[in-house]
């Protein structure tokens, strides 16, 4: 049977939605002076953004992993009174402003701040405007795409497998870490890859939070964005590294691991 | 020796079933679906808690429910063979073997534990394959060998045969009825197969809306049915009645004549090819003789099982020569006779 012509209508209008994201890609690429590009790139400044962005893009992830796994097995796995709501308080990161996630992370940490000024003057540890302030910053806006990620990924693995093992003799933590999580690996991989995409493009929460500060909080999204008040050329060129870097990452995982159930 | 008391509520169904097991033996629960066989294996296992009762193996209790005492899932000596076997997709078929061993604190030699195992159902070629590359038959063994591979003192399999298909199933079942002999612990299978509970069990036992029917060998189960569900297996007629001086107040409406002395409360079991029809009422002795009307005409292979309303209502089988010769039809009313000695009666 020949699939039925699409509406012109609805083909016109989907067409204008891929214009619409393909035309600012568009627009780097012709404004991108090419000759220029590597000196572009290889400046200090340049470098030190991306290699800082990578280490905070990675330390977001790790400790995303870290936290947000055995977040997303209770939560598929420990029914609990509040659990809708505490799930929706750690998934607003999604929808808030990451700006207003910088300011409520200063309430929290900065030297005034609800732990911050216990940290400060009990253990001397100062985290706004530090490295660590980037990560944090970064983990705070992208860890909820790796929870929700492997939550799905959970809740689809077979129980039974869980209760098999057992009934072999493995108490839960066993379970959890040689049953459960090589079952959910491409979840797990899925929600690491989204987690450190969405770290890797952080700006608001970082820039209000840790600040911009050369080789110690200026990201490369920072750095773009200082670099258009300065050297447009330097902006259009790391735009682009940041671009090109997130959409072979979609493109690689486009339906093995992003599938929309 | 396994006693065990199980009594719980999950959802619509309401179980009480008491059950022993001797070492050695071989027990199938046999029953239809929804019954509760796989809700009993799996209480039995710790995975269902139990709300009256008590679980006792070899004299060590592993749950009563007055004491609230409860042993887990992992810390009893039970084996659990899955329905769908449940094999491990991400790890080797040596390392599923080996996983219970490594559970339980034994993970030293547990590969050349695992390989024996495997040795023994068959498949030692297959250590290192993957599940996924297995047979259904295979998967079977695998997940029986992952089971038996920790010693247990009891051996659970939750319809062991039901994920294969027609064609291997023959022969699955004989080499499950080999490797189940060389395990020396007490077996439960369930099953809905009675082909299966009386291939691979020393005992049955019926169970039906939660509740056990009957117990006994194969031969005593088939041959005195207590219920309705293993009559219509056996393929025979079971009718429930009162006995005194030969003859038989059926529950059901009507009398039948009985060669057999039994008296009380009894059942009375009719072969259906000793149930012969006729168009017009029979002449003769001491028989049993009443019109009825037929409900359905059911073709098996060379015989035809007629069902008739009456009193009792029972099914006849006959040869499709008969069902000509009589031109019997769905709705159309027949004669039937019965010898009083074709009938076998037992107390109820």
């Amino acid at each position: 049977m020949r699939a039925a012509r699409p509406p012109a209508a609805i083909v016109a209008l989907a067409a204008i939605g891929v214009a619409f994201f393909a035309l600012p890609l568009i627009g780097l690429l012709y404004r991108m002076s090419w000759s220029s590009a590597l000196s572009d790139l290889a400046t200090p400044e340049a470098l030190s953004a991306l290699r800082l962005s990578l280490f905070v893009s990675f330390a977001a992830t790790a400790l995303g992993l870290l936290l947000g796994v055995p977040l997303a097995w209770v939560y598929a796995r420990v029914p609990f009174r509040g659990r809708d709501v505490v799930r929706a308080l750690t998934t607003l990161p999604m929808v808030l402003p990451p700006v207003v996630g910088g300011v409520a992370l200063l309430v929290a940490f900065g030297r005034r701040g609800l732990i911050g000024e216990w940290l400060d003057v009990g253990l001397g540890i100062r985290i706004p405007f530090s490295t660590g302030a980037a990560v944090l910053a970064a983990t705070f806006v992208s860890m909820p795409f790796l929870v929700l990620t492997v939550e799905a990924g959970i809740r689809s693995v077979d129980h039974r497998y869980e209760e098999a093992a057992r009934t072999l003799g493995a108490g839960q933590w066993r379970i959890f870490r040689q049953v459960t999580l090589p079952l959910v690996a491409p979840s797990l991989f899925a929600g690491a890859v989204l987690c450190w995409a969405r770290a890797l493009g952080e700006f608001g929460a970082t820039i209000t939070f840790a600040g911009n500060l050369p080789g110690v909080t200026q990201t490369l999204p920072l750095a773009v964005y200082l670099a258009m008040e300065t050297r447009p050329e330097v902006a259009v060129a790391l735009s682009l590294v940041l671009l090109l870097v997130s959409l072979g990452i979609l493109v690689a995982l486009r339906d093995r691991y992003l599938r929309v159930s | 020796m396994l006693r065990a008391d199980i009594q719980l509520r999950l959802g619509t169904l309401d179980l009480a079933v008491a059950l022993e097991a001797a070492p050695g033996e071989v027990v199938a629960v046999l029953g239809p679906n929804g019954a509760g066989k796989t809700t009993l294996l799996r209480a039995l296992a710790g995975l269902v808690p139990i709300a009256r009762g008590s679980v006792v193996l070899d004299d060590v209790v592993l749950e009563d429910a007055a004491a609230r005492s409860y042993v887990p899932p992992e810390r009893r000596p039970i084996g659990v063979v899955f329905q769908s076997y449940l094999l491990f997709p991400h790890l080797s078929v040596r390392d599923n073997v080996a996983f219970g061993l490594r559970a339980r604190g034994r993970g030293r030699g547990a590969d050349a534990v695992a390989e024996r195992w495997l040795e023994r159902v068959g498949l030692a070629a297959y250590a290192d394959a993957r599940p996924s590359a297995l047979s259904g038959g295979q998967a079977q063994r695998v997940a029986l060998a992952r089971a038996l591979a920790t010693d247990p003192r009891l051996l659970l399999l939750d319809e062991p045969l039901a994920a294969l298909d027609a064609s291997t199933r023959v022969s699955v079942r004989r080499d499950l009825a080999r490797d189940l002999r060389q395990f020396e612990g007490i077996r439960i299978l369930v099953t809905h197969d009675p082909l299966d509970a009386i291939a691979l069990a020393d005992r049955l036992v019926i169970i039906e809306g939660g509740r056990v029917l009957q117990s006994g060998t194969p031969a005593e189960v088939t041959q005195r049915p207590r219920s309705r569900y293993v009559a219509d297996l056996v393929g025979v007629n079971l009718i429930r009645g009162h006995a005194l001086a030969g003859r038989i107040a059926l529950d059901g409406g009507g009398t039948l004549i009985s060669s057999d002395a039994t008296e009380g409360d009894v059942f009375a079991v009719v072969y259906p090819r000793s149930v012969s029809l006729h168009s017009r009422q029979p002449e003769g002795t001491p028989r049993n003789v009443w019109r009825g009307r037929i409900s359905a005409i059911d073709q098996q292979g060379d015989r035809v099982r007629v069902a008739v309303d009456g009193e009792p209502t029972l099914v006849a089988e006959v040869t499709p020569a008969a069902v000509r010769e009589l031109t019997l039809a769905e709705g159309g009313e027949v004669w039937l006779s019965l010898k009083a000695t074709e009938i076998a009666v037992y107390p109820a």
